[in-house]
């Protein structure tokens, strides 16, 4: 299995409380992955081929630990990392404290920040922070400045960037994606709310994976939901070396099948064993139905039997024993 | 080296934005077919992929004006293990039936990726709906979609875009560009454009180097360099591409571009040839676009670097 990088949850705790946020943060956490778990992931990674070389590091909102921040990107990037950012902006509250501090991450060698522009956070950070952040970044000469906007039928790409004129947006990518019934948005927001216009959204996640690992070191294949799925646990950073971790992905063959033929493939074995009615029927995007899958330990357990149904049937074509089967 | 081989399949747009950077419409230029695109694609394979990543981004003017010889370029690069995009302005999405067959026939042959190209100007001749009808199609087949919105001074992310159900409800990144003001000059230039002093600062030329090729088989190192004849370094159709490469890989202006990038040449002609006309660009490529369209500060450079006054000499 091939991650383009790794991402790390630096802390939980953020200054603002959105009502979309899937990772639940907000100013009442106060979990951080120590720095020296940080600084061995990179140690390990940077020699194992199955990690690229991109390094991201997310929160709660990162800035609150600026210390520790600065010594993660310069770290990654002394290691061959390509290190990027994400932070709300609610820290640029002038432009000279801004310049200082994102000069000081570009000097580390970040390569890219990602602002979190939309109205679930703007209710928290004014607008004019993150003009004056895009401002410096671009002076700074960052190479990629990224907006990541979330959006409900509601709350909608336009009204977030509301504010912000063609000068504060020129050189910048806007990436907007909808947000997802999962984590505080399942329980804050309508389910009207949602965009869900997919019955069996296709596709696969094998070439965007990235390796996650959440502030309390547990490792998962992606930052789109899979931390909020048990069963697509791989092991905790903590307490098992990360070779460890990625060779056990070598035998697991329920996670190689959903990355490579998309969590739709399970759709038809979801139906033939009766358990369709806990699936909703219209889905936001391969990422909402895979949540879904596995965060329903029922649906997860069909799922589950159905790979190691499956798993056997081609062990026994190529004449193996199926707990020998490493890599079917 | 480079991180994708373009194929610039036909110089030839149905539109005619007032602000293109490459001054094409319908009358200009010639087209790459079929078969020459297969061509070039096979040379461009026979390159390590430690020097051209197997990607390909197929560019016009328009390429959708010629259809089969663009699906014949998706079938060959797709069949060569080559990920393929295409850039469009979607004025052929005019209705769902014709936009699924045709996004599904590309689909079919191994398009992974479609770039659609919308701003203010485009919009004055496609319709946001067909913007529409191509993302959600595209989407619906589990691939990718992205926008390039190209922007001026005078210009504002047009909102009925953004609105678009297809644009929010999907992961879409518009990457918000500034027009490039090439063969424009004049004091009111940064009233027009988006322009900004670009400082020292500069990641190089690393991530814009693609393997260039243009209808009739010239090779450019970027896709600037390609369209305004700055940086032609061969022709497919007379030397072999590994020769190409070679030619780019050594020569000290592209291999200082590619490391330094060209920022550091505003102060470099400022102090030595007294120019002040290159401070503030829309970006790297148009300060490129000023210093080597001109030729008295094009040959200042390459006296530059010849006795390494513009710091090649310590690489």
């Amino acid at each position: 299995m091939q991650f383009l990088g790794i991402a790390v949850v630096m802390n939980d705790k953020c200054n603002a409380h959105c009502a979309h946020c899937f990772g639940d943060y907000g100013p009442r956490k106060s979990r951080l992955l120590p720095s020296e778990a940080i600084r061995s992931l990179i140690d390990q990674a940077k020699d194992i081929r199955a990690v690229g070389r991109e390094f991201a590091v997310a929160g709660g909102e990162v800035f609150l630990y600026w210390d520790r921040l600065l010594d993660v990107v310069g770290y990654a990037a002394a290691n061959g990392f390509a290190p990027s950012i994400t932070t709300n902006g609610s820290w640029a509250t002038s432009p000279r404290r801004t310049e200082r501090l994102i000069s000081a991450l570009k000097s580390s060698g970040l390569v890219k920040l990602e602002i979190s522009v939309d109205q679930f956070h703007q209710a928290f950070v004014p607008i004019v922070r993150i003009k004056t952040l895009l401002r410096a970044a671009k002076e700074s000469g960052i190479p990629t400045i990224m907006l990541r906007c979330h959006s409900t039928k509601s709350m909608r790409l336009d009204a977030a960037l509301t504010g912000l004129d063609v000068t504060d947006l020129a050189g910048t990518v806007i990436v907007c994606a909808p947000v997802v019934a999962m984590g505080r948005a399942s329980t804050q927001l309508p389910p009207e709310s949602f965009y869900a216009d997919m019955d069996a959204p296709s596709g696969a996640c094998a070439e965007g994976l990235i390796l996650t690992v959440n502030v309390a070191g547990d490792v998962f294949p992606c930052c789109a939901g899979s931390e909020l799925c048990p069963p697509l646990n791989l092991g905790n950073l903590l307490v098992s070396p990360l070779s460890e971790i990625l060779r056990a992905t070598d035998d697991n063959f329920l996670l190689r099948a959903l990355v490579n033929a998309g969590p739709s493939a399970f759709l038809p074995v979801i139906q033939e064993m009766g358990v369709g009615q806990r699936l909703p029927g219209r889905y936001t995007n391969i990422c909402d139905l895979c949540h879904r899958l596995f965060s329903d330990a029922q649906l997860t357990a069909v799922v589950s039997q159905f790979a190691a149904r499956r798993r056997r049937e081609i062990a026994d074509r190529l004449g193996l024993e199926a707990e020998h089967a490493t890599g079917v | 080296m480079f991180s994708a081989v373009v194929l610039v399949t036909s110089l030839q747009c149905n539109e005619w934005c007032g602000f293109c950077d490459f001054g094409l419409d319908e009358r200009s230029g010639f087209s790459m077919s079929g078969k020459e695109g297969a061509e070039y694609l096979r040379a461009a394979h026979d390159l390590s992929p430690n020097s051209v990543a197997r990607r390909v981004e197929i560019l016009g003017g328009e390429p959708f004006l010629y259809y089969k010889d663009l699906r014949d370029i998706v079938r060959c690069a797709s069949q060569l293990g080559f990920r393929t995009e295409v850039v469009t302005n979607g004025f052929w999405a005019t209705t769902e039936e014709s936009t699924r067959r045709q996004v599904g026939d590309l689909l079919d042959v191994g398009l992974d990726e479609l770039t659609l190209t919308v701003d203010t100007y485009h919009l004055r001749h496609v319709s946001v709906a067909n913007i529409q009808r191509a993302i959600t199609e595209i989407r619906r087949r589990g691939r990718e979609v992205n926008i390039i919105y190209r922007v001026a001074r005078a210009d504002a992310l047009d909102t009925e875009l953004i609105r678009l159900p297809a644009v929010n409800s999907g992961i879409t990144a518009i990457t918000v560009v500034p027009w490039v003001p090439l063969g424009h000059r004049g004091p009111d230039i940064d009233q027009r454009f988006v322009c900004r002093p670009l400082g020292n600062s500069s990641p190089g030329c690393k991530n814009l180097f693609r393997f260039v090729v243009l209808p009739g088989g010239d090779v450019a190192p970027c896709v600037v360099g390609g369209f305004r004849g700055l940086h032609r370094v061969g022709n497919l159709n007379e030397t072999p591409a590994a020769e190409i490469l070679t030619r780019i890989q050594t020569d000290p202006l592209l291999t200082y571009l590619y490391d330094q990038g060209p920022n550091q040449l505003t102060s470099f002609l400022a102090s030595r040839d007294g120019t002040d006309e290159l401070q503030v660009n829309a970006s790297t490529c148009h300060l490129c676009y000023k210093v080597f369209s001109d030729g008295r500060l094009s040959s200042a450079v390459r006296d530059g670097l010849n006795s390494a006054a513009v710091g090649v000499a310590e690489r």
